[in-house]
Formats: C-alpha cells, sequence, structure tokens
C-alpha cells in the first residue's frame, strides 16, 4: 500500500468521515467522555484505538470464514468485542495501577463494533481494514477533544432550563458537525 | 468464589450458546425468504417483461457491448435480454429490457431509463417492436429524434443477434423490399442520411419494381427483377452498379440486369427530361422546345439546356454551400449574347431569408455579375446562390456557349482588395474602407483603413489599370488587373502612392509602440521593422535576445459592430505567442454582457498558440465576432511571423 | 462502573444513550418507524430476559451478559427484517446490528433489570422505550419532510418544493435531534 493510499485513507476516517460526526457511532461516549480531564480522555481515546485494531485482527478473518453463516455476525462480533474489552482492561490495571478511568464503557461504544461492521460490509482487505480502525479510533480522539473543547466554553448558567444537559450537548455537536466536517 | 466465578462463566457462555442456536434454527426459516428477497430485486424487471414466466437462468455468451444480461425463461417461453445503449445523442446509457418468444418475435419491451433530450414516444415507440421478428421490417426510426430511435434499434438487433448467432432462436426472413431499402444507404453514398438510413425520392420509373432518385440529383437507385432481386445504381454519368440481395457486386457487362438499368436510366432521364422540360419552358418566353446539353459542368450544374430556336439557355443548379448544407435549387435563363434574363428559386431549406426579390437583383446581369450584392446578415445563403449562378455562367462561357463579359476595372479592384488588403475588410470579408480624396495624377479612386495604417489606390496610366497598396511604413505594392505582382515595372505608381501615403496614413504611436515592447522579453531593445504586408498587422517591432529574434504586432482588425479592435501580439523566436494584449476586448460590446471569459484566463489560454492552432483557444461563447476578430488578428500576425522569418519555423 | 447518576437522574440523557440509532436511521419516517420498534422490542425483550435471569447473575459477568443478550436479540431482529420487510431494512443497514452495543438497551439491563423485579423492570424499559419511539419517529419525519419534501415516501405539497438538504445529512440530524430532546425535557421538567 502506498503512502498516498494510507495518508487518504487516515484522513478519510479522521476527517472526511469521522465516525463520530457522519455515521454517528461514539455518540453517547464521547458525551461522557468528554466531561473527563485531559488525561482520561486521551486514555479512554488511545484505549479505544488500540481495542479497535485488536477487534479488526480477530474479526477480519472470522467475518471471512463467516461467510456462509453470515446471520451470526453481529453476536460473534459483539462478543469478540466485549472479550476484547476485557482484556484491554486487565491489561490496563495491570499496567497503569493508579488509573481511574474506567475501561470497561468501551463495551458499549458502538465505534468499536460500528468500524468492524462497516469494515466487513465495504469488504476491505485486511490492511485497509486495520488501518481504517486506527483512522477511526483517532478520529474518535478528536471528536472527544473537540467536544470537550467546546463544552468547556459553554457555561450552563446562561443555558434555558429545558436546553441543559443532553439537548445543548446536542446542539453543540450539531454545530461541529457542521462546521468541522462539512454537513 | 472460584466456583462462583465459573458457575457465571457457564451461564455466560450458556446464554451465548442458547442465542447461537436460536439464530441458526431461525436461519432455516429466514435464509431462503432473505436469498429469494435479494434475488427478486435482481429478477423483477425480468418478471415485468414476462409476468408469465417460471423463473429465469442467467445465459453466459458472449454478446455485443449493449447487452447487460441475457436470461432464459425456464419453462421454454422464452428470452429475456437487458440491454444498455450509449449510441444516442446524449451518450448516456438508455436502458431497455425485451422479452423475444420462443418463435423469434418480440413479445414485450420496456424502457427502464430514457437520457435523451428529445423524446421519441416513450410510451409508445417501444410499442411498436411487439410483434417483430429479427428483420424489425415494419420499425421505422422517430423523424426528429433519428440518432436515439436508431440507438434503440440498434440494441434490439443485438439483443436479437445474442439469439440467433447462439441458435436459440430462428432468424426472421427479410422480404426483399428491406433488404434493398436498407442496401441503398450502405453502397450509395448520395443517399445516405445522417444516421445512415435512405434518404432519396421515390420516383416511378417503368420497368423499374421500385426506383429512387437522391435528393442531390446525383443518382438514381433502381429495384429491379430479373430472375431474382437486385439493385442498380447508376450515377449522372449513366454507369450502372448492379448487386444481388446478398450485396454483392454483380455488375459485368453481359449481365441482363445492368442491361436493364440502362434502359430504366434512358427511360428515367426522358421522363425526367419531360419534366424538366416542362418545368423550364416558361423560363423562356417564347421558347419552342428544349435540349439536354452534355458538357462538363461545375458540380452545383444539374443539368444544362439548349433552347432550340435560339433563344438562350437554361442552367438548373444545386447548391448545398449555404448555411444549412442542404440544396438551394435554382434555375437561370440566360440570353444568347449571356445575359441573365429569368431566375427562379425552386427550393430554399435555409433559416434566414435573403428575401423574395433578391434573385431578380441578378436578372439583365452578365457573367461580371458586378450588380449583385451580397445580403449582409444572410450572407452564407446570398454567398451560396451566387456562387450557383456564377457555376451557370462558367459552364457556359467555359464551353463557349456564351461570351464571358470582361469585368470593368472597377468591379476588378473591388473584388481584389479584399484578397491583398485584408487591412480593409472586417473578419466576415465585408469592406470597412473609407474613401479618401487624392488629388494625384492618374489615381481613379482611394481608400484607407479606419486605422490609417494601410491605404489602396486604384491608379490608371498608359499600361492599364493597377491596384497599389501602400502601409504606413513606406512599403508598396502594386496589382495589374490580373492579380499580379507587378511593383518591379510600375515603379512610378509605386512612388506616388507612398508619396500620398505619408499625408493621409499615421505610424503607430509611442503608446502602441510601448504596449507591444512591454510584451517582448525585458531588457531587450525593440526596433520597428517595415514588411510589405497590408493585414491587420500595422507595426510590426523585433528585438534580439540570447534565444533568437522575438517579433511584436500591433493588429487592427474590426469586432462587433465593425467596432475597431486593437490586439498586441509578441511570438517568440519559436512561432509560440509569448506575450498577447487584449486591452479593447473589454469594451467590446458583444464581450461584455456576457463575460463569460476572464481576460486573464483568455490570454493564457492563448499564450503558447502556434501558427497551426484550430482558432479554438479564441472562443467566446456568444460572441461569434469577437471571437473572429481574436482570429483574424493572431492569424494575420503569425502570417507576417511567417514572411519576416522566411518560413524558417 | 458507569455514572449512574448521569442516567438515572436525567432521563433525556437515557435517551441520549441510544442517540446513534436515532441520529442514523431517520432519514426517512418509514426507516425511523422500523428502526424505533425495532429498539423498543429489542430493549423490552432483553430486559425481560435479563430481569428473569438476574438472581443468578453476578456483578461480574452483568456487563458481558447484557450485551450478549442484546446482541442476540439485535441478530435475530436483523434476520426476520431481512426476511419479511426487505426495504426497510436495506434503509437502517448496519445501524441495526449496533444496538447490539446500544448504551441504552445495556445500561437498562444493568441498572433496572438485573436489580428490580420483573414487573418493575418491565414496565421501565416500555416507559423508555415508548419515549424513545416517540422521538425517532418524530424525528424520522421531521427529517424526512423537511430534507426531502416526502413523509413516508408520499409528497407534502409546500416542502417538496423547498428542501433544506442539510437535515438529510448529519448535522441536520444533530439539529433536530437537539431541538427534541429540549422539548422532551421541557414536558419532562413540568410533569415532575
Amino acid at each position: 500500500m502506498s503512502a498516498k493510499e494510507v495518508i487518504a485513507i487516515m484522513f478519510a476516517c479522521i476527517l472526511a468521515n469521522n465516525y463520530v460526526f457522519q455515521n454517528f457511532f461514539g455518540v453517547e461516549a464521547v458525551a461522557l467522555d468528554s466531561e473527563k480531564g485531559i488525561k482520561c480522555m486521551l486514555f479512554n481515546g488511545l484505549t479505544v484505538t488500540a481495542v479497535l485494531i485488536v477487534s479488526t485482527l480477530i474479526t477480519w478473518p472470522i467475518n471471512a470464514m463467516l461467510a456462509s453463516a453470515s446471520y451470526l455476525q453481529t453476536l460473534v462480533f459483539a462478543i469478540v468485542t466485549t472479550a476484547v474489552v476485557y482484556v484491554a482492561d486487565f491489561v490496563a490495571k495491570k499496567v497503569c495501577k493508579e488509573n481511574k478511568c474506567s475501561v470497561l464503557s468501551i463495551a458499549i461504544n458502538s465505534v468499536v463494533m460500528g468500524a468492524c461492521l462497516v469494515n466487513a460490509a465495504n469488504g476491505y482487505g485486511f490492511g485497509t481494514s486495520v488501518l481504517a480502525s486506527v483512522g477511526v479510533g483517532l478520529g474518535y480522539l478528536l471528536a472527544t477533544f473537540v467536544v470537550a473543547g467546546v463544552r468547556e466554553r459553554v457555561n450552563e448558567k446562561f443555558i434555558p432550563k429545558a436546553w441543559r444537559g443532553a439537548p445543548i450537548l446536542a446542539a453543540e455537536m450539531a454545530i461541529i458537525a457542521l462546521t468541522l466536517f462539512a454537513l | 468464589m472460584a466456583t462462583k466465578k465459573a458457575t457465571q462463566l457457564i451461564l455466560l457462555i450458556a446464554t451465548v450458546i442458547v442465542f447461537a442456536g436460536i439464530l441458526v434454527a431461525l436461519n432455516t426459516v429466514t435464509g431462503p425468504k432473505i436469498l429469494a428477497n435479494q434475488n427478486s430485486a435482481v429478477f423483477e424487471p425480468l418478471f415485468a417483461v414476462m409476468p408469465e414466466a417460471k423463473g429465469f437462468t442467467a445465459l453466459d455468451l458472449a454478446a455485443a457491448d449493449t447487452v447487460k444480461a441475457a436470461w432464459k425463461e425456464t419453462s421454454g417461453k422464452g428470452y429475456v435480454i437487458q440491454l444498455a445503449t450509449n449510441k444516442g445523442y446524449t451518450h448516456e446509457d438508455i436502458d431497455i429490457t425485451v422479452a423475444i418468444a420462443a418463435d423469434g418475435k418480440i413479445s414485450a419491451v420496456n424502457l427502464e431509463s430514457y437520457p435523451e433530450t428529445k423524446d421519441f414516444g416513450k410510451e409508445t415507440y417501444p410499442a411498436t417492436y411487439i410483434g417483430q421478428d429479427s428483420t424489425l421490417a415494419n420499425v421505422q426510426l422517430v423523424a426528429g429524434v433519428t440518432f436515439s430511435s436508431k440507438a434503440f434499434k440498434g440494441a434490439i438487433e443485438d439483443a436479437f443477434a445474442l439469439l440467433i448467432d447462439n441458435g436459440l432462436i430462428g432468424a426472421g426472413v427479410k422480404e426483399a423490399s428491406q433488404v434493398i431499402t436498407e442496401m441503398i444507404p450502405v453502397v450509395n453514398a448520395d443517399m445516405c442520411s445522417e444516421t445512415g438510413m435512405l434518404q432519396a425520392k421515390e420516383v416511378e420509373v417503368k420497368g423499374a419494381k421500385k426506383a429512387w432518385a437522391s435528393d442531390s440529383g446525383k443518382s438514381v437507385a433502381f429495384w429491379l427483377e430479373n430472375g431474382g432481386d437486385f439493385l442498380a445504381i447508376v450515377d449522372n454519368t449513366g454507369k450502372v452498379t448492379a448487386y444481388d440481395l446478398d450485396g454483392n457486386d454483380v455488375t459485368f457487362a453481359k449481365n441482363p440486369v445492368v442491361t436493364l438499368a440502362e434502359a430504366a436510366y434512358d427511360e428515367y432521364q426522358s421522363v425526367l427530361n419531360a419534366k424538366d422540360i416542362e418545368e423550364i419552358m416558361s423560363l423562356i418566353p417564347g421558347a419552342v422546345g428544349f435540349r439536354k446539353l452534355a458538357v462538363e459542368a461545375p458540380d452545383t450544374v444539374k443539368s444544362v439546356w439548349a433552347e432550340t430556336s435560339g433563344l438562350g439557355y437554361v442552367v438548373r443548379s444545386a447548391t448545398n454551400k449555404g448555411f444549412t448544407h442542404e440544396y438551394i435549387n435554382l434555375s437561370v435563363a440566360f440570353t444568347a449574347d449571356g445575359k441573365i434574363s429569368n431566375v427562379v428559386l425552386e427550393s430554399y431549406p435555409e433559416t434566414r431569408d435573403f428575401g423574395a426579390d433578391y434573385p431578380a437583383t441578378y436578372i439583365g446581369q452578365d457573367s461580371t455579375l458586378s450588380g449583385v450584392q451580397i445580403i449582409a446578415g444572410v450572407t452564407y445563403s446570398s454567398t451560396a446562390f451566387k456562387g450557383a449562378v456564377n457555376d451557370a455562367f462558367t459552364v457556359l462561357t467555359s464551353n463557349g456557349l456564351v461570351v464571358e463579359a470582361v469585368k470593368e476595372p472597377s468591379q476588378v479592384i473591388d473584388e481584389m482588395i479584399p484578397e491583398k488588403a485584408t487591412a480593409l475588410i472586417n473578419p466576415q470579408g465585408i469592406f470597412q474602407g473609407e474613401e479618401i480624396e487624392v488629388k494625384a495624377d492618374g489615381v481613379v479612386k482611394a481608400w484607407r483603413n479606419p486605422a490609417k495604417s494601410v491605404a489602396a489606390y486604384w491608379m490608371n496610366n498608359a499600361d492599364g489599370d493597377f491596384l497599389v497598396l501602400a502601409n504606413a511604413y513606406g512599403c508598396a505594392t502594386v496589382y495589374d488587373l490580373k492579380g499580379n505582382d507587378v511593383t518591379g515595372s510600375q515603379k512610378a505608381l509605386s512612388d506616388a502612392a507612398l508619396a500620398n501615403s505619408t499625408s493621409v496614413l499615421a505610424k503607430a504611436t509611442s503608446k502602441e509602440i510601448a504596449k507591444v515592447t512591454k510584451l517582448l522579453p525585458a531588457g531587450s531593445t525593440a526596433v520597428e521593422v517595415a514588411c510589405d504586408i497590408y493585414t491587420s498587422v500595422a507595426d510590426i517591432v523585433k528585438a534580439e535576445t540570447a534565444d533568437g529574434v522575438y517579433y511584436g504586432f500591433l493588429c487592427h482588425t474590426y469586432g462587433f459592430g465593425n467596432h475597431e479592435m486593437t490586439y498586441y501580439v509578441a511570438i517568440d523566436p519559436n512561432g509560440k505567442i509569448s506575450g498577447l494584449n487584449t486591452s479593447t476586448l473589454i469594451i467590446e460590446a458583444e464581450y461584455y454582457p456576457q463575460a463569460s471569459v476572464k481576460k486573464a484566463d483568455y490570454v493564457a489560454a492563448l499564450t503558447g498558440v502556434t501558427a497551426d492552432w484550430t482558432g479554438e483557444e479564441a472562443l467566446i461563447a456568444n460572441a461569434t465576432l469577437t471571437t473572429q476578430s481574436t482570429q483574424t488578428a493572431l492569424n494575420e500576425a503569425f502570417a507576417a511571423f511567417e514572411l519576416l522569418t522566411g518560413g524558417a519555423n | 462502573m458507569m455514572e449512574k447518576d448521569i442516567i438515572s437522574k436525567n432521563p433525556v440523557m437515557v435517551l441520549f444513550l441510544g442517540a446513534c440509532p436515532a441520529l442514523a436511521a431517520t432519514t426517512t419516517a418509514t426507516a425511523s418507524v422500523g428502526m424505533a420498534v425495532s429498539v423498543c422490542l429489542i430493549l423490552v425483550l432483553s430486559s425481560v430476559l435479563m430481569s428473569l435471569m438476574r438472581k443468578g447473575v453476578g456483578d461480574a459477568i452483568r456487563l458481558p451478559l447484557a450485551i450478549v443478550i442484546s446482541a442476540g436479540f439485535a441478530s435475530i431482529a436483523q434476520m426476520v427484517m431481512a426476511a419479511y420487510l426487505p426495504k426497510v431494512y436495506a434503509m437502517l443497514g448496519v445501524y441495526l446490528a449496533i444496538v447490539a452495543v446500544n448504551a441504552m438497551v445495556v445500561t437498562h439491563q444493568q441498572n433496572t433489570a438485573s436489580q428490580e423485579g420483573f414487573g418493575a423492570s418491565l414496565k421501565q424499559a416500555v416507559i423508555t422505550g415508548i419515549e424513545f419511539c416517540a422521538l425517532v419517529i418524530v424525528m424520522g419525519i421531521v427529517r424526512e419532510i423537511l430534507g426531502n419534501g416526502t413523509c413516508f415516501g408520499a409528497k407534502v405539497p409546500f416542502f417538496a418544493n423547498h428542501t433544506i438538504a442539510v437535515f438529510g445529512k448529519a448535522g441536520g440530524a444533530f439539529i433536530v435531534f437537539a431541538i427534541l430532546l429540549a422539548v422532551a425535557g421541557c414536558f419532562r421538567k413540568e410533569a415532575k
């Protein structure tokens, strides 16, 4: 794969086709993550990327094997991604003992499942899939930071009661989606 | 604790297995349904054309590229072919699904998509194919929408070809009449329309089953029977080419078909002649009869007739050199002494009318056609008409039938100026010069161009009449009435012209020279060059550089409304445009409202262009006259460059 | 492990947790009805199953089990829809599979179903499900009318000629979602 193609895929996954803002994967997780400190966000973002890569490494061959029984795809992918998350949690606990950020919440982060399914649906080759999942993870990280940045600026006091919490968050994401990722 | 964890794990795994089991079981029910759903999307259009089908299997056969997919109906009802042809007008795919029954006839046709700009009858036209077999004998092309209908027909033909070539259905047998009418445009280009169909008038000729005469009058086609069916094409010299139904050329001397064709042709000619004579009888009052003449003639002349009692001649012509390239038919009657006595316009396919009384302006003219004008705004049509009348005169004068009139010097001079001094005409060929008063011996008339760079003198001395051209840089050329350059032998005339030109012409201003020089490489010194040219190029400067000699040209030509347009052009030593200033473009009334081209882009597109350009780079949409003035200026700059460099590049 | 406060205190946030399908599958009203009903059913069925199993489920496997159950029901939903409603299935695409890890479904199972009784968790599931349905269907209708000028495929007179493309796309989805959440929040506050 040429450097140009690599850059193109990364660019696509991180920016042009950001999975959070274009495909809506991981929206909730971004919402939750963006409230935590920079350390946590960075940690989560990178862990998500790691989980993504490992999941893709496993699910891609499995998907190839499952060709005739494609109806098992959802169940198998869900199990695999959850297992990978647990392994990641285990590793994290061993490596950074003082870490307070939970890894298990990645299990319900639809970015992981979403990326694996989209890779399978589009029939990407092995290399492209792995590269794409790196891009997706970094895109997720970017999304978290951007949303966090916006949230910081918004002072809840000035927001009408009905809009506080989730609604204004959705509105913030709307503006981010419109401006940064061109609809 | 450990056992609890273990039981937990077992519970988890059990749940997974149970769900997996449910899914597998569910799959037996939903699996086939899902498969059927997927397939139905593919099969939908097939069932749409053949509703009574039981099912389809795909045929994997080599086929023309318009065939997208071919299917065989499983119970033997026939075949369904899916086609996509882009040979229509827009070159986008026209999608067609056609059902051909086992007996080789079309049972249904669906037009799936139609991107064409003109509607050939989306609901009605495909239906005309139903019941047709592979001959498509009764299928027409739709008038005015020929490309689209031809593409459609071609696709259906491909579908048939696929099935027939693979022995799946029997080919329909074409009737002889269909074979003949399809063969004619193939073997006779004179009767072939733009879309490859037969384009000719049907005529009745004794001895032929059917006969056609081409619109140009140059050929006739006969369907003859001689134990079989044959096609014979006869051109207007009487030469016969005969074909059998398989398209083989069967023209050999003893072939009875050839004899039959010749007889039919004579018959046709006499009928035609009779018809012609009937039509032209009224052209010469008091005519007794006409005799057709067999003479060498230019190709616009259809026939030449001599009135039998010596009253004169009639020439019948057809010219397609007008605007629409369709035939303008006319007949001209001449008196024995070479003057036009009558002009009849028989057909006029042009888009603009040159006026009902225009043909009448030719009456009384002799072969010089000196009193005849070209109608402004209908130049192509009137030029074609004049050309046809001129050809009619040529056929009479060159065969010694009438005396050629001698053109007055004034006419010769008027006709020579546009050729020799393009500075005085606009790009459309219309004279733009203004007459100037010259009080000098031997000068009959004089003109100069509005830019005052070129003057033309009609001079007269003991040797005759001459056209003398002079430009602002002291160059003069003398032409005799035959158009020959006789400057060497008529020095007195050229001196006189130059002497006068200094007072009526003006050299380029220093501002203009500066603008040209600006286009030349920086740091080079520019010197003015004198050259004996009388075109829009009014001034030339050259600059010697390390790379070679660069030339700069100041050009004055005419744009919209004959508004004077100035161009500054620089050409590098390799003959490429290296600099261009089109400052007057912006005030051109034709260009400004469109403003579709940015000056910078326009200049950029023209930079680097060489003399063998097509002129396309100068195109400005909806501003034809402005475009033509740019093309003229640049072409004349290139010509001047050629002259100066001696054609070295 | 999970920020229980945010979830149970702010019901609108609960809806946000199901945001992914809401935003993704609501470009047309038909798709949104398909998604809403599917998610609702998956939510209810998963909650029922989890609450039936709650006695045997310890802390450690609660999350994985919840995911397995949602994934299982999501798969069933996918298969049934692909077989009997292929057109709607085509509109939902990969998002129906994502319901397997849908935060709303999973956290509901974890927090409510595994702790409260069968009846209570069923009631909660149904209520949340219906709220979600309403949100998603309204979103679908609004996005289709404004973005495409049609409603369930039928052309709407004024809007058909004046479509605002952004509503069919990502940004528009967020906008409509934000507005609807605010409206939901309004009602909720009033009810309280």
